[in-house]
């Protein structure tokens, strides 16, 4: 067996407890910007089982009056990066310039954009169940 | 505990999961999680640096970082998955590595999948040179592969811990399946999402499978890779519903399994038309040739001998 000598293995104990320590203290005070070592938050709220289930999209119309979503695909920007910079987008929506300038970026030659939405859909649930009904709200405009 | 933290492992285990590992990473750039190299063309203002983008003074990626990263990224994790230079390559590709989930991670989504991939990343380049097909255990390797394991439990029993800190008791009852469906949600998804209280039922049965995850620690063999298998199963109905796939985790959690087994180059030597390839240029021992009856002797036909009982992996560094 090709063994280690017992600094290395105190140096490896050590360096266990370490990640051992931040690891628990990143679950149990710790927030998402804490990576790697925050807290395991994936699907971790509680969802009220009669309230309605929201999913942004933003959608973009360009000088062709082509009206299409501007998605990861499109923009290269996760929808969840959206949501969760939702309150900056509200508060100033020539932000959403921003992800029209990845779409720009990532499609050269395509036509320019005049205008890009950030919209909210609102599914109904019912029980924890959906029903499939549902309202959409613009929560920010912006128009060149 | 000493003894399990450094629990001994074939050295072939190591160069085996150093190939799965290193090859991931060269994938997991080009295919499963190709976005991040999206971020080169996000303006800087949408950047929301980590913690520990903050810490070490990080710059803000921009279509130069991103782009550089990329390209030496790719080629140093192929070599390294040669088994080669472990600890320059491994070392290079976990720095790299982390810095590009640091770019991934820093507007606004963290993703949870991939603790026990970067625990691989960086414990690996400590477990010492391996070759595939080796059969002497090594204590260095075997604490690279407990913390990696370490690190897949903890993924899932720190997810029920969130669950109980940020969503409570509540959350066995709540509608986040429900949500997951509607909102990432697959054709079968959205059929059993209908059926009445399954969600809840299934939110019942993560929260349990969760927080006993670190019993895979305690059983015995066969009920370990029972436990992993299901660990497995459990992805393989995430992807099915909800497009969730947790790669990075599934690969990491790889480490449980006696990859050293499993030798694909191996078994390609031996198919039918490579040994007959082989044995056309070598002579080949018959039956009837004389017995080498002393230290030393040597002769055709010993020679012959000597090279035809040569494994065909023998030569082999790594594959």
């Amino acid at each position: 067996m090709n063994g280690l000598s017992s600094r290395g293995k105190a140096i490896r104990i050590a360096v266990t407890l370490l990640i051992v320590a931040l690891g628990l203290a990143g679950s149990l005070w710790g927030t998402d910007g804490d990576f790697p070592l925050g807290p395991q938050l994936q699907f971790a709220n509680a969802d009220p089982p009669n309230e309605p289930v929201v999913v942004l999209r933003v959608e973009a119309v360009d000088t062709t009056g082509k009206r299409f979503e501007l998605g990861e695909k499109q923009s290269g920007i996760r929808r969840a990066e959206i949501e969760d910079q939702v309150e900056r987008f509200r508060a100033n929506p020539t932000l959403l310039t921003s992800v029209g300038d990845a779409y720009a970026r990532r499609n050269p030659g395509r036509p320019a954009l005049v205008e890009i939405d950030l919209i909210a859909r609102s599914n109904e649930l019912r029980g924890g169940e959906p029903t499939g009904r549902y309202t959409d709200e613009n929560l920010a405009v912006w128009r060149r | 505990m000493k003894g399990w933290l450094f629990s001994p492992v074939p050295k072939g285990r190591i160069a085996a999961f150093r190939t799965l590992i290193y090859l991931f990473v060269a994938a997991d750039l080009v295919f499963f999680t190709s976005w991040v190299h999206n971020h080169a063309a996000v303006p800087g203002n949408l950047y929301k640096p980590l913690l520990v983008g903050r810490l070490l003074h990080l710059p803000t990626p921009t279509p130069t970082l991103v782009n550089t990263i990329f390209w030496i990224l790719l080629p140093v994790s192929i070599a390294a998955a040669t088994g080669r230079f472990h600890r320059l390559l491994g070392w290079t590709v976990f720095v790299l590595y982390f810095e590009w989930m640091i770019i991934a991670m820093s507007y606004g989504k963290i993703d949870h999948d991939r603790l026990g991939l970067l625990i691989a990343l960086a414990t690996l380049p400590t477990a010492g040179r391996a070759r595939h097909g080796e059969e002497e255990t090594t204590e260095a390797g075997g604490w690279a592969l407990r913390m990696t394991q370490m690190g897949v439990v903890a993924t899932y029993f720190l997810a029920s811990w969130a669950k109980l800190r940020f969503g409570g008791l509540h959350w066995l009852t709540g509608a986040t399946l429900a949500r997951a469906v509607i909102r990432r949600g697959t054709w079968l998804g959205h059929v059993v999402v209908r059926v009445p209280h399954l969600m809840q039922i299934s939110q019942f049965g993560i929260m349990a499978f969760e927080l006993t995850s670190p019993l895979v620690f305690f059983v015995k063999p066969r009920v370990r890779y029972a436990m992993v298998f299901g660990f497995y199963l459990f992805h393989l109905v995430t992807i099915a519903t909800i497009t969730i796939s947790f790669i990075p985790h599934q690969v990491a959690m790889a480490s449980f399994l006696p990859l050293e087994k499993v030798r694909p180059l191996a078994l390609f030597r031996r198919l039918p038309y490579f040994t007959r390839g082989r044995a056309a240029g070598h002579a080949v021992a018959v039956a009837g040739d004389p017995v080498v009856d002393r230290p030393g002797q040597s002769g055709h036909r010993a020679e012959a001998k000597q090279s035809s009982g040569r494994s065909p992996e023998a030569g082999g560094i790594s594959e």
